[in-house]
């Protein structure tokens, strides 16, 4: 067996193990949620302060909505698998008892105390290397995005954003926009894991990436 | 210590067969999987997904299991103890075979 067929047959591996994380069309309508929110809530936006909140429950809502329904279709194109139980509860215990909060932290700090760097940029940086490893490693554009948000603790000192609910607003857009380009090349990753179906066989009943001689 | 390519030949030849390695890989990652996604994911025809599902059960590696979706039938497939035992087995196996070549030279075995 070759080096590439062994990560084939890796990349079945976590691609199982982590299938509902890998469909990345889920994600989209999230991401372009929090674009609409991240908009309404700009300097520049035309809608009114008070529908600022209808505007966030709305448009979570419908990316919910649009989200379940996308799940569907991934079930119908692409099969159904139930995970091992129990399989991730480490990721689960440390996503409930250390990432959301520290996000949470962060995020009132930035808020409230409004200092010169925006904590939250690191502590989401943190948290999306830490989705990227946690659901099957690979996927480098979530090394970019973490990247993009470790910068952005900057933001405010560099005079890119304001300090507190100015700086917020941005990581909310960049949160959106993580979601929404994070989520279109997850898509395109699973398809490349997933060879089309050829009804005629490959030769000698070769798997895409392994046991083929070629 | 026996040559590398001598413990090719201690290998389970029905499990290290390419598509269902792959088929066994994946289901050793879950607690089941229905027939398309196993399909998509070796990119097998219907009748060659089937006809290697069909020599796994017979080995007692899977368990395979048909039923309703609401009106779609659906063939769910399952590792059995057996064949998780013999996917883990393999994939030390295999493991070891590595750390042979690395470790293999021919005048460690005088050949």
């Amino acid at each position: 067996m070759t080096s590439r067929e062994a990560a084939t047959l890796d990349r079945i591996n976590a691609v199982t193990a982590n299938f509902f994380f890998w469909q990345g069309l889920r994600w989209v309508p999230v991401g372009i949620a929090l674009l609409v929110v991240a908009w309404g809530n700009g300097p520049s936006s035309p809608v009114p302060k008070s529908w600022e909140s209808t505007l966030l429950i709305v448009a979570m809502i419908a990316a919910l909505a649009v989200s379940a329904a996308v799940g569907r279709w991934y079930a119908r194109s692409f099969g159904r698998v139930r995970g091992i139980p129990g399989q991730h509860a480490r990721r689960t215990r440390t996503k409930w008892l250390i990432v959301y909060p520290a996000l949470v932290i962060a995020l009132l700090v930035d808020a409230i105390a409004k200092p010169p760097v925006l904590v939250s940029g690191i502590a989401f940086a943190a948290a999306i290397e830490a989705y990227r490893r946690s659901t099957g490693g690979g996927r480098a554009h979530y090394i970019i995005a973490s990247i993009a948000f470790a910068a952005l603790t900057f933001a405010p000192t560099l005079g890119l954003a304001t300090r507190g609910a100015g700086a917020i607003n941005l990581l909310i857009a960049m949160l959106g926009a993580t979601y929404t380009i994070g989520g279109l090349l997850d898509h395109r990753e699973l398809k490349r894991v997933f060879p089309d179906v050829h009804e005629a066989d490959p030769p000698h009943g070769a798997v895409a990436g392994v046991g083929s001689s070629r | 210590m026996s040559a590398p390519f001598e413990r090719l030949a201690e290998l389970d030849r029905l499990v290290h067969e390419p598509a269902r390695l792959a088929i066994m890989t994946a289901l050793s990652a879950c607690e089941r999987a229905d027939f398309l996604y196993l399909q998509r994911l070796t990119g097998l025809s219907r009748g060659n997904l089937s006809s290697h599902l069909s020599k796994l059960e017979a080995a007692g590696l899977i368990a395979i299991e048909k039923e309703f979706v609401g009106k779609i039938p659906t063939t769910r497939v399952e590792p059995t103890r057996d064949g998780r035992a013999a996917i883990a087995r393999h994939w030390k196996q295999l493991e070891k075979l590595r750390q042979a070549t690395l470790e293999w030279t021919p005048d460690a075995t005088g050949a």
